[in-house]
């Protein structure tokens, strides 16, 4: 049978943009393994430290990646474990208790949140280390902690949303089923609509990974530093890959140099792609526990 | 059998925000019988169904008044009162849907999912009572071998005995069933209807029902809705 004219003209447009959309992350991807690939060495993650003493915190690196890798992964994972509590719960709240003009009220209030830009998030979280650092007897600096709490409040909102959306697609047949045989609001929550929900809000969790570990605006100004070694503790400056990849754009001396830049911003991709896969399999874990232990 | 009422509406009205889905309902259901709500499409023969457990809360902008009393143990008692537990009631007035829905885990884990609401976890016992509500729901000798498979891989038809044998293991005094079987192909409502002609024996059926020939097999008292009111009290 022939196709009607406008459906092979919208079958044309989704695949033409899905091409294109995948030759330019190929694209990028490619750009950055010609230039970075030539610099890929031991050396690039661990200067002139040997690897093993290195990873076994008995050599300071200088002058490897090994911090900023360090640093981001603490980074994004502190702020994550920050978040997705708060998240989930508000977003528990937005879907299945809050009602009327508080719902709406709140809702407008979060999607405010999310527009606002993370260089304004930054500042916010600078202000609130200035005044630690004042009223603490000056023992607070821009650190770790900060910058996580920082990155937690901007990946809020799309947590927030992202469950509440999820709890709120789920079918008016399932949301019934546990009440009709006498379960409580709060035991529907846990043992049918969270498990249902789960796949929607960990692709929420996703997407905050990836803000988190992209975002250089706001560790820039709450705590990142150019070389700091392995963060010491939550209240340390510590290093971090995007900035890195910032300041060496910005800065670099010698070709090889920039060429470094380029390796970051692969080893970026990797950590994100692993982080990604953490989160997958977390989800694939969870959906199977559900499926069984109930 | 016995035919003494069960459950008594009197006067009951059901707004949905501005438009009125029951207009002053008054009905009796027999107890130990099948009890049919027949009549056209959106005449709100499934909100009366679900006003009688209260699952009609669950939505927004709903407003019910009037009364439904149950009789539990020889006392008749109103659960549209304020302070009836909903979650009490619902264990003694049990629902079907109309889609089969299972929840996504295996045969047993559905079956005694509402023992573990209800806080129920010694292991003996719930196997007794799963293999009891099983067999009661004629679907014990087609899953006795894999009880533990996810329920989403069975037939339509036993998923919807699964659906009643998950009702079934609280042992509802009531059972409310929403066109139980009209997702389901002629062979497999057969199988329902006598499944349900065999459970009035302990239990108080009320049921939605589309089919006029399913209502003349099976049902012992028809409620015609129509309009949002019950048009004339006929028993069969």
């Amino acid at each position: 049978m022939k196709q009607p004219p406008l459906d092979a003209v919208v079958r044309l447009a989704s695949w033409g943009s899905t091409l294109l959309l995948l030759s330019l992350v190929a694209t990028v991807i490619g750009f950055l393994a010609f230039k970075g690939a030539g610099s890929f060495s031991l050396e690039l993650v661990f200067g002139d430290t040997p690897p093993l003493e290195a990873l076994l915190l008995r050599r300071p690196v200088f002058g490897g990646l090994l911090p900023a890798i360090v640093g981001t992964v603490s980074l994004v994972v502190l702020a994550i474990s920050l978040a997705v509590p708060l998240g989930l719960a508000a977003g528990i709240y937005m879907a299945e208790y809050g009602r009327g003009r508080i719902q709406q009220a709140l809702g407008l209030f979060f999607d405010i949140l999310a527009g606002v830009p993370s260089i304004v998030v930054g500042l916010f979280g600078f202000s609130v280390a200035v005044f630690l650092h004042r009223h603490f007897g000056g023992r607070i600096y821009p650190c770790l902690l900060i910058s996580a709490l920082s990155l937690a409040f901007l990946v809020l909102p799309y947590l927030i949303r992202t469950t509440q959306n999820a709890l709120e697609a789920l079918p008016e047949a399932v949301r019934l089923t546990a009440p009709a045989l006498g379960a409580t609001r709060l035991q529907n929550i846990r043992f049918v609509l969270l498990p249902r929900a789960l796949p929607g809000i960990l692709s929420g969790v996703i997407l905050a990974i990836g803000r988190c570990a992209e975002d250089t605006a706001v560790i820039m100004l709450t705590g990142v530093v150019a070389s700091a070694g392995l963060p010491r503790s939550l209240f340390s400056a510590y290093e971090a890959l995007p900035f890195y990849i910032y300041y060496i754009s910005s800065q670099y001396r010698d070709p090889a140099e920039l060429a470094t830049g380029y390796a970051a911003a692969l080893i970026l991709l990797a950590i994100c792609a692993m982080l990604f896969a953490a989160a997958a399999l977390i989800r694939q874990r969870l959906g199977a526990r559900s499926h069984q232990r109930l | 059998m016995d035919r003494a009422a069960k459950i008594r509406i009197e006067h009951l009205f059901f707004h949905y925000g501005r438009r009125q889905v029951l207009d002053d309902v008054c009905a009796e259901i027999p107890s130990n019988a099948i009890t049919a709500i027949v009549g056209p499409s959106g005449q709100g023969k499934s909100t009366l169904l679900t006003c009688l457990n209260r699952l009609c809360d669950a939505v927004a902008d709903a407003r019910v008044s009037g009364r439904i009393l149950m009789r539990f143990e020889d006392r008749w008692q109103d659960i549209l009162a304020p302070g009836v537990p909903l979650h009490w009631l619902r264990r003694q007035v049990g629902m079907v849907f109309q889609a089969p829905n299972p929840l996504p885990m295996s045969i047993f884990k559905n079956v005694a999912f509402a023992l573990k609401l209800t806080g129920q976890h010694r292991r003996p016992d719930v196997n007794d009572r799963v293999t009891r509500a099983l067999e009661r729901a004629f679907l014990w000798n087609e899953v006795r071998d894999r009880l533990h498979h996810d329920a989403r891989t069975l037939s339509g038809g036993q998923q919807q005995r699964l659906c009643i044998a998950r009702a079934l293991i609280l042992e509802p005094e009531i059972l409310l069933l929403d066109e139980p079987t009209s997702s389901l192909d002629s062979q497999a409502s057969e199988v329902i209807e006598s499944l349900l002609l065999a459970l009035r024996e302990r239990c108080t059926l009320v049921m939605v029902s589309h089919y006029q020939d399913q209502v003349r097999r099976v049902a012992d008292c028809v409620l015609p809705l129509s309009s949002g009111k019950i048009q004339l009290l006929a028993t069969g």
